[in-house]
């Protein structure tokens, strides 16, 4: 083998290296090149040029007409968008907190010496594999007056409930599908956390007399913090931006009593041909999206990081 | 307690086991709680199962029955004549399979790139590739359509596979498993004079088989899922993936609920399949996914 050192002159070899590194850079440039100009045309041209249309007034197909902040300004006072936007909202928080409630119960369980705890955790993931279209089919048809869900109901002693029927009872029907088709995702993430954390912390505490419960509080969740926090928010964004169920088991009715933002920004610009509008309300939800994750670091993540 | 200092080794060996019982041993409660929540998942999977091959008017029967009293296999059949489910499936696989290819292959590229080599700017652009994983789809949606009708895509597998065919998470995966292989390997290839191409594609992605594998599973699913986007740009019956399909058939024939729900069954073997086979990679993705820096 001829080592480059030997092959040139002693003079050139600083060179040659240089020249070496050079081509090294511009070959890693070139194994990144296809990525980079993907992410350049497929999501910063592309939201870059949402945040254009949310100037202009566009039915996608006489140019746009800039327009300034009037979309933004009309928002603001668009029943339609504001209470699409509280619908949302109360979506998001509604399906978090039992999701999150859930998951951890689970894992805390699952955590223990549990037999077949593989298979319990194979059947919690197989709803989030699940397609969604298809999970909120099923549900659509479970949720009917004389479906299971009502006869489920009706053996504790409940009155048949109007699930889709209703503006109320829509609203949560959706929430129970997000949360069924969830809760698999955060317990075993949750899970693998508490997987991490070493036995031995929890026995001192207990042979030093502190309650299980106290253990959980004072010694697990602590340690755990890290993990909740990141399916917490990974949980809020999907939440946030969901779209399928909605779309596909109440197409947004009742009225418009289930009609999410994404679902209206859908609506709204593929349907009524209004993408200017449309993108502004897109930009609106992106700072939502952002808030809330900034807000759950900030509260909740300052020792996390 | 300090006593137990002096206790000698047995007692207290034995006196740590029954606090590892008591604080790890799962209880008759913890046992019937995760078996209720297992019965509470998997009931809409198996009434959906069981409904799929009932007679279309037993299914909302009152009262409610579990069991079809006869297999109406028919339903599957049926369904297939009412829309072209054959085709929506192939669709589906095509994409999927291209989605998944392109993903992995690109993502490796990018990965191997990112990880081995240094260029001017590789972190900034690192940086703002992580970024991507901050856009939610519907903030983008409507540029993207707009950018696959003017390259004239609508409605075609070019413009289903090429917006998806590749992510920021891809990237950020490949870059972390690659970067821990060592470096030296290549080298070494390289004074042997094996050209960066070779070095990629007989060593690189070879030994990048696991994450490979991972990436592919969850991408796979993911595009086999997706539906906001083949709804967009999908404008006739016989480019419909199956999800798309499956939702139209839903509203057109809302009332044929066996059939739905054999069509149901159908769009689902897919994932179901690769999840059982998959498992092992999925579930230990996850473990890493949670964490944070």
């Amino acid at each position: 083998m001829s080592s480059l050192a030997n092959a040139v002159p002693r003079t050139d070899v600083s060179r040659r290296f240089i020249s070496l590194q050079r081509r090294q850079s511009l070959v890693g440039i070139g194994f990144v090149l296809p990525a980079v100009a993907f992410f350049a045309i497929f999501n910063f041209y592309a939201i870059g040029y949402a945040l254009y249309l949310s100037f202009t007034s566009w039915d996608l197909l006489t140019p746009p007409r800039w327009i300034g902040i009037a979309n933004y300004t009309a928002l603001l006072r668009d029943p339609n968008f504001l209470s699409s936007l509280s619908i949302t909202l109360r979506y998001t928080f509604e399906a978090v907190v039992p999701l999150i409630l859930i998951s951890l119960g689970l894992a805390l369980l699952l955590n223990q010496r549990v037999r077949l705890s593989g298979l319990y955790q194979v059947i919690y993931f197989v709803p989030v594999v699940i397609p969604a279209v298809v999970a909120a089919i099923i549900w659509g048809l479970l949720f009917r007056p004389s479906g299971v869900v009502n006869n489920a109901v009706g053996v504790v002693g409940v009155d048949p409930l109007p699930w889709l029927a209703s503006a109320e009872y829509a609203l949560h029907a959706i929430v129970i599908v997000s949360v069924w088709g969830g809760f698999g995702y955060a317990t075993l993430i949750l899970l693998a956390g508490l997987q991490s954390i070493p036995p031995e912390y929890g026995e001192a505490a207990a042979i030093d007399g502190a309650s299980r419960w106290r253990v959980v509080r004072d010694i697990t969740l602590p340690l755990l913090a890290p993990r909740l926090l990141f399916v917490t928010a990974t949980s809020v964004a999907a939440l946030l931006t969901s779209f399928v169920v909605p779309f596909v088991m109440t197409n947004g009715g009742p009225g418009t009593a289930t009609r999410v933002l994404p679902l209206l920004i859908y609506q709204t610009g593929f349907q009524f041909l209004h993408a200017g509008q449309a993108s502004a309300m897109a930009f609106i939800l992106l700072l939502i999206t952002l808030v809330f994750t900034a807000l759950q670091f900030r509260l909740f993540g300052r020792e996390v990081l | 307690m300090s006593a137990d200092v002096t206790l000698p080794a047995g007692r207290s060996l034995a006196a740590n086991r029954s606090w590892r019982n008591e604080l790890m041993t799962a209880s008759l409660a913890t046992q019937v709680l995760l078996i209720l929540a297992a019965i509470v998942t998997v009931i809409p999977v198996v009434w959906t199962v069981l409904s799929s091959l009932k007679s279309n008017d037993t299914i909302f029967a009152i009262p409610m029955q579990w069991v079809p009293d006869a297999l109406h296999w028919n339903n599957y059949s049926e369904a297939f004549e009412v829309a072209p489910f054959g085709r929506y499936f192939l669709n589906s696989a095509i994409v999927a399979a291209s989605v998944t290819a392109t993903t992995i292959f690109f993502g490796a590229m990018a990965g191997y790139g990112f990880s081995k080599f240094r260029f001017p700017g590789r972190d900034v652009v690192f940086g703002l590739i992580l970024v991507t994983f901050m856009i939610p789809f519907p903030v983008i949606m409507i540029p993207l359509f707009v950018l696959v009708r003017n390259f004239g895509w609508v409605n075609t597998y070019w413009g289903l596979i090429i917006p998806g065919a590749l992510t920021g998470f891809a990237v950020f995966m490949m870059r972390q498993f690659i970067q821990a292989i060592p470096g030296e390997l290549f080298d070494a290839a390289r004074i042997d004079g094996a050209g960066e191409m070779r070095i990629f594609l007989t060593m690189v992605l070879p030994l990048a088989r696991p994450a490979l594998a991972t990436l592919g599973i969850l991408t796979f699913l993911e595009s086999w899922n997706n539906l906001l986007w083949p709804l967009i740009v999908i404008q006739s019956d016989e480019m419909e993936t199956i999800p798309l399909g499956l939702t139209k058939f839903s509203t057109l024939y809302s009332s044929n609920y066996a059939q739905m729900l054999a069509m149901a069954v159908i769009a689902s073997l897919p994932v179901l399949v690769v999840f059982i086979v998959g498992r092992r990679q999925i579930i230990n993705s996850l473990m890493l996914s949670g964490i944070k820096g």
